[in-house]
């Protein structure tokens, strides 16, 4: 345990005060000693644990999970389960600050980068959910809602005082918190969200992003009615304003990664930077997460001027449809060891509104600027998302298009085809296409990835580009 | 009878929209679930068209060059419909409305608007309706459809239009509750098959002309011939029973059942609502579609709802059995089943999940499984 914690880069005044934690938290999550071996051997394997940062951001999601797992020990006596809810990060950090024992929680990214990604134990827990009804098979439910589920019918969470969800993107996660509610008795809130927008309307995001504020206050009275604790606006003001920073500095970190020949970092990374943006920390713990940001940033700029890469220079530039898989690193490792450099997921890129200020129809409601994600690929229609691929591809000088398209979202999935025939067309570069979930590491096929991607390489060394 | 009088109603329908080139009457889609307002279209003066095929797999497998099968084969036979241009149904529309309700509909708007040739309204529905800025979110959407359907035809809809084509969907929709009721009596005078058939010309035919053909529906049905007595009544849940897909109604009836009440989302025409209430029509509509009417599985909190108006529905209609028919990769559906038959376990109510890709349902493990769950009913309620 204590080598673990060092190689998560734990000091010994941490390690004091998180060792108990953390050992109480493995107990309950059924983590062995034959675990943290395996823990440690994957972390060397498929992780970057030459960079101070990396080490740290895995102890920072540790401890996130122990702070989760431990919830009521220390005191919380209402819990909020948030998950795919974006903009709940802002919340949750408002009320864990202003708020003596109500917690909201944003679990899914933690628990599937650490119970996934470091120690390739969250197949149980897919497992649990199936049980119920989330069944396996080929209606292909969401492996994000069923590590929800499982955990929470596992009682490996905390049981929540209420669930919240949003419709961005998806009917499963609000019927099965739905579920939840009739079968467990856990009350659940969605916010209201339509899928209308079309041609005409682009950019303008302003009707869905206007709706969903109204639902996202309606969350607020609920929690003042669930929980008696009341959010106000300017809690919500100073947890926007605290967010940005850390928002900033991903986004610095990651520029330096797309921009930069030879790659400074392998891709089986960049799973870890949504599991670090949503942890909806206190206040006064973000300038310490900034700073591990902006102190990576730095290790990776060192690395750049040093002419130091994970991949030879020249490495074909790959654009992956769907973030990196959040729960098990292989095929980005798998990828990595045949050559390919994915830059960036086509989820890090919007219509633009969002970051111009444009897009924010009332400036004056804190709501209203939380509910920019419309703009984002995943939240555009069709032909929006197609147009902002094909600009990011140009941008970035992109070789080839890796569309693994995480079929339990319906919403995203179903474009490929058409981004694929788009991007062929008018780029000139190879997309290959598969099937798979972004949670699940039960979609891993060595051989079959290997043949594709060896295929594809193939394609691009032979592919004169159209632009 | 029942046949012929369907067949004339779609010969008519054909007709005019054969005529409607040279007429200048405009021909408007839109896609079932319940959340397009019939009476809009009517009252703008187009031909509206309720777009609900399906049944056949080669539609919907001409659609997978299109959207990968994780899309439902109903919402992918309404994109193989559009390319395979051999159904007149689909081929003159001037405009179709998309109801943005569940993941896969919603994605056959968006292909047809990236791909199409036809315009596109994709008309928002709010997935919740516990606040007035749902409700006045949808009207505003309704708004801009009148608007535009305006524009397309070139006529006002007037308040006067819209309240009379209320009154004729009204109409329409109590011809049909009042034929559905009737199968609550233990003697069936009118099977699962002609009711739906009956159900699904609804979504083509001119409105006026099926009330007509109902009424006469209804004046005979009280001296048709009494179906077979003592048989297991079921009743037929699930997502979409599209215009063709009548296999499992076949099926069930073969396996020695009759089906006396259908709660089917998309194919089906919700005939349990009344649109009604005082003041702006738009108004009135934004109510009746989003408030009153009991809601889909895709809104919010329509979990309990649902269940606690199956049960309504099983008592009423004596139901002894559920048949979920459910089509694959439909996700939402498929959660709900759980539930469904959990709660129904616990009161002794069996339920059979059937799921269909519009692929050889007729085949011999469905039939097997049909005549087990038969035979179960007959054996008495299980857990008792």
């Amino acid at each position: 345990m204590y080598e673990l914690l060092d190689l998560c880069g734990f000091d010994a005044r941490e390690m004091q005060v998180q060792l108990p934690r953390i050992q109480e938290t493995f107990s309950r999550l059924g983590i062995t000693q034959d675990d943290i071996q395996t823990g440690k051997e994957r972390l060397h394997v498929y992780y970057d644990m030459e960079l101070w940062s990396v080490r740290r951001i895995m102890g920072l999601l540790l401890k996130d999970m122990a702070d989760i797992v431990l919830l009521r020990d220390e005191g919380a006596r209402k819990v909020i389960h948030a998950c795919m809810a974006p903009g709940f990060e802002v919340l949750g950090t408002a009320i864990n600050t202003n708020s003596e024992d109500v917690r909201l929680t944003y679990p899914n990214f933690t628990f599937t980068a650490i119970l996934g990604g470091m120690f390739g134990k969250v197949v149980p827990v897919l497992e649990a959910a199936e049980k119920l009804w989330l069944r396996s098979g080929v209606v292909r439910h969401c492996g994000m809602v069923k590590t929800r589920v499982g955990l929470i019918s596992l009682g490996l969470l905390p049981r929540p005082d209420l669930t919240v969800t949003t419709g961005y993107l998806c009917d499963t996660s609000p019927k099965s918190n739905e579920i939840m509610e009739a079968v467990f008795g856990i009350p659940a809130y969605c916010v209201d969200h339509t899928q209308d927008r079309q041609i005409a309307d682009y950019p303008d995001a302003s009707r869905a992003t206007t709706l969903s504020a109204k639902g996202m206050r309606r969350f607020s009275d609920i929690v003042r009615t669930q929980t008696g604790f009341e959010i106000d606006d300017d809690m919500i003001w100073r947890a926007l304003e605290a967010r940005r920073p850390i928002r900033d500095a991903t986004d610095r970190v990651l520029e330096v990664v797309r921009s930069s020949d030879p790659s400074p970092l392998a891709s089986t990374h960049l799973n870890l930077f949504p599991a670090v943006g949503l942890v909806p920390y206190k206040e006064d713990d973000i300038p310490a997460v900034v700073s591990l940001l902006d102190h990576l940033r730095d290790e990776l700029e060192e690395r750049v001027g040093r002419g130091v890469g994970v991949l030879p220079k020249g490495a074909p530039r790959i654009l992956v449809l769907m973030p990196t898989h959040h729960a098990d690193p292989r095929f980005e490792h798998l990828a990595h060891r045949l050559g390919l450099n994915i830059v960036a997921s086509d989820f890090n890129f919007s219509s633009g509104q969002e970051k111009s200020g444009a897009g924010i129809v009332d400036p004056s409601d804190p709501y209203n600027v939380i509910c920019q994600h419309p703009h984002g690929t995943s939240g555009q229609f069709l032909e929006a998302r197609i147009g902002i691929i094909i600009d990011a591809c140009r941008r970035l000088g992109i070789d080839g298009v890796i569309g693994h398209y995480h079929s339990g979202c319906r919403y995203i999935a179903a474009d490929t085809l058409a981004i694929q025939g788009a991007i062929t067309r008018e780029l000139g570069i190879p997309v290959v296409a598969f099937e798979w979930d972004n949670f699940d590491p039960r979609s891993y096929n060595e051989h079959e990835y290997a043949a594709k991607l060896e295929t594809f390489r193939g394609m691009m060394e032979r592919t004169v580009k159209v632009c | 009878m029942v046949t012929s009088q369907i067949a004339s109603l779609m010969e008519a329908r054909l007709s005019a929209l054969e005529e409607a080139g040279d007429s200048g009457t405009k021909i408007v889609g839109y896609f079932p679930g319940g959340y397009v307002p019939d009476e809009l279209v009517y009252a703008s003066g187009a031909i509206p068209l309720c777009l609900s095929h399906g049944g056949d797999a080669r539609p919907a497998e001409e659609a997978l060059s299109l959207v990968p099968n994780v899309i439902c084969p109903f919402a992918r036979a309404q994109i193989g419909e559009a390319l395979l241009r051999t159904n007149l149904l689909y081929n003159k529309l001037d405009l179709v409305v998309v109801p943005c309700t569940c993941q896969h509909l919603k994605q056959v708007g968006d292909v047809w608007e990236y791909y199409g040739t036809v315009d596109i309204f994709k008309l928002g529905v709010p997935y919740d309706n516990k606040d007035a800025y749902e409700i006045d979110y949808f009207r505003e959407r309704l708004s801009e459809l009148k608007g535009l359907l305006e524009h397309l035809t070139g006529n006002v809809i007037t308040s006067d239009k819209l309240t009379e084509a209320m009154n004729i969907y009204n109409r329409l929709r109590g011809l049909l509750k009042t034929l559905s009721l009737a199968r609550r009596e233990q003697r069936l005078r009118i099977s699962a098959l002609d009711f739906v058939r009956l159900n699904h010309i609804s979504m083509y035919a001119d409105p006026v002309m099926t009330c007509d053909t109902l009424e006469e529906v209804l004046s005979s049905v009280s001296q048709a011939e009494l179906l077979p007595e003592g048989r297991p009544r079921v009743m037929l849940a699930g997502p979409a029973l599209a215009f063709n897909d009548l296999d499992i109604l076949e099926m069930i009836a073969a396996a020695g059942a009759d089906i006396v009440v259908e709660e089917v989302f998309e194919g089906i025409r919700d005939y349990w609502h009344v649109v009604q209430g005082d003041g702006d029509p738009l108004d009135v509509l934004a109510r009746s579609y989003l408030l009153d009417k009991r809601p889909a599985a895709f809104m919010r909190g329509a979990t309990s709802r649902r269940i606690d108006r199956a049960l309504d529905l099983i008592e009423d209609f004596d139901v002894h059995g559920v048949v979920w028919y459910q089509l694959l990769c439909c996700e939402m559906y498929d959660q709900e089943s759980y539930l469904f038959e959990r709660v129904l376990r616990e009161r002794g109510t069996p339920m059979l999940v059937v799921e269909s890709d519009y692929h050889n349902l007729n085949v011999g493990p469905v039939r097997n499984r049909l005549e087990a769950f038969v035979e179960i009913i007959e054996g008495g309620p299980v857990g008792v």
